[in-house]
């Protein structure tokens, strides 16, 4: 292990006739924190060892969206360490998986939906939000923002 | 060395921090030695003692240097800290220094380090020009007007520093030149000829009067990485005027010249003083939206005082600043550096009357025979 890093994150949920949203996160596929179902304003912090000079993927894979009732989860704030990261979300991508037959009618109707959204922070569909980032981290931070 | 945590804290959470002092220093034209040109205070002059040692063994550099370290704004840097407009993210002078070496392992820690990488230097005051807000520092054409001798940098001196800018030309990240007129000061086409890092990046501060046999300008040629600082704080007449002896003509033939013919990048570079403060819009508008120059940057004059912005008649401030208010609006977002020079000036304009200007533009007109109030119209009261 080479550097720890604290992050911090906040959830926010807004919710129409559904159940709560769940969210996993995973490091390199690794699961970090396991899936569990989230609350508005709910906060979860975790602390990842990190090793010199790697390529690393955070993941937060949000999944039980009915496809149907409206039903978000978004990021209300994003810290690593402390340090603000909430500006640095709009250079992120979120993979939507949208509901098949709902996409199928888009796609028909000549709406073409994008294979990953730059910046989304609000999140109606199923899919998984990602962060690229490489160690050392701070070097890394230094560079992007 | 400083862990990558250490090193981001600074760059990013410390709003005083600045590389200069561990990495950079300004030569003027009498061996004065700064941190940088905004720098206030004399860290000694080169002519007295030698530059390793002003530089290692230098209580005002540490006092600097340990004041940064712990995020205390120091003395030496309050006109950087004045034009620093932290909600914008536009920080004056230091930002373009911080950038320069954000990607560099320097160990900032070391209050005693030095590790050279820019350089500023004026190390002559030879000058084709006499333009009416310079003095016999920087013009060798007013300094004969004025009968002031300005000792020089001496020789050893500046062998010492061409031996230790050679030494390190492959770190070095920026050589500046000025003056003086730096394409007249035979020293700087010395120093190119030792150097044979062809990458290495050069800023040259320029009148723009000189001809394409210029020995400076062909061996600049030569260099892969070269940016023409121009100076430029009116057009046409206005242009003619302040920066006496030199012809607006010729400053736009070689402008293109420079464009057609060689692989430079162009800066603009403008004095926001009481002289131009009504031509200051109509010229950020020629170079940005005619001739599509964006890198322009508008310093505050700092001497003589009485020139400052800040003296022009009350009665007309607000019109000034309407006027860049406007252009403001006609700026791209990404171009924040002109933004922040531009609300810089808002800010020095509207401050209070300090000083009044006619007794200084009367020597100026004793200078160059032309009576001031006859083009300085806006100022004749």
């Amino acid at each position: 292990m080479y550097e720890k890093v604290f992050f911090n994150i906040t959830y926010g949920t807004e919710i129409e006739h559904a159940q709560d949203p769940c969210a996993e996160i995973l490091l390199n596929q690794k699961i970090v924190i396991p899936k569990q179902l989230i609350k508005n304003n709910q906060k979860v912090k975790f602390e990842l060892e990190l090793e010199k000079n790697t390529e690393y993927e955070l993941m937060i894979n949000r999944t039980n969206h009915d496809g149907k009732n409206k039903q978000i989860l978004s990021i209300k704030s994003f810290h690593a360490d402390n340090i603000d990261l909430n500006k640095w979300l709009d250079h992120m991508y979120f993979y939507p998986q949208y509901p098949a037959i709902w996409h199928k009618q888009q796609i028909e109707s000549g709406n073409k939906w994008a294979e990953k959204q730059k910046g989304w922070r609000d999140w109606g569909f199923n899919g998984q939000w990602v962060m690229n980032f490489e160690t050392p981290f701070y070097n890394w931070l230094l560079k992007s923002i | 060395m400083m862990t990558p945590k250490e090193k981001y804290h600074l760059f990013r959470t410390n709003k005083n921090f600045c590389v200069v002092p561990w990495t950079s220093f300004e030569v003027f034209t009498d061996g004065t030695l700064k941190t940088c040109s905004v720098g206030k205070e004399t860290l000694g002059n080169v002519n007295d003692k030698k530059l390793d040692q002003l530089l290692s063994e230098n209580s005002k550099l540490k006092r600097i240097k340990t004041n940064m370290l712990n995020n205390i704004a120091d003395t030496n840097c309050t006109r950087c800290h004045e034009r620093s407009i932290d909600k914008d993210g536009f920080e004056y002078y230091r930002a373009h220094y911080n950038k320069m070496l954000e990607d560099q392992d320097i160990d900032y820690h070391d209050i005693n380090n030095f590790d050279l990488r820019s350089v500023d230097l004026h190390w002559s005051n030879i000058c084709n020009l006499r333009c009416i807000m310079c003095n016999p520092a920087q013009s060798s054409l007013i300094a004969k007007d004025e009968k002031v001798t300005v000792t020089p940098v001496n020789k050893d001196t500046i062998a010492e520093m061409t031996e230790m800018i050679v030494k390190n030309q492959y770190k070095i990240k920026e050589i500046y030149l000025s003056g003086g007129e730096p394409f007249y000061i035979p020293q700087n086409v010395e120093l190119l000829k030792k150097i044979s890092n062809k990458d290495v990046p050069l800023r040259i501060n320029t009148n723009m009067h000189w001809n394409n046999n210029n020995k400076l300008f062909k061996i600049l040629k030569t260099f892969n990485n070269v940016n023409l600082t121009m100076s430029v704080d009116a057009v046409n007449e206005k242009f003619n005027y302040i920066r006496s002896g030199a012809d607006w003509e010729v400053f736009k033939e070689n402008l293109k010249y420079i464009q057609d013919n060689t692989n430079f990048t162009i800066r603009i570079n403008s004095i926001f003083s009481v002289i131009n403060a009504i031509e200051l819009c109509s010229t950020v508008r020629y170079f940005y939206h005619e001739q599509n120059i964006k890198d322009i940057t508008i310093n505050i004059l700092y001497r003589p005082k009485e020139l400052g912005a800040r003296n022009y008649p009350p009665q007309k401030k607000q019109a000034i600043v309407d006027q860049i208010e406007k252009l403001i609006t006609q700026i791209a977002p990404e171009d924040v550096n002109l933004l922040g020079n531009l609300k810089n000036c808002i800010t020095e304009i509207k401050s209070d009357n300090q000083q009044d200007y006619n007794d200084t533009l009367d020597i100026v007109t004793k200078r160059n025979s032309e009576k001031w109030q006859l083009v300085l119209k806006d100022l004749a009261q």
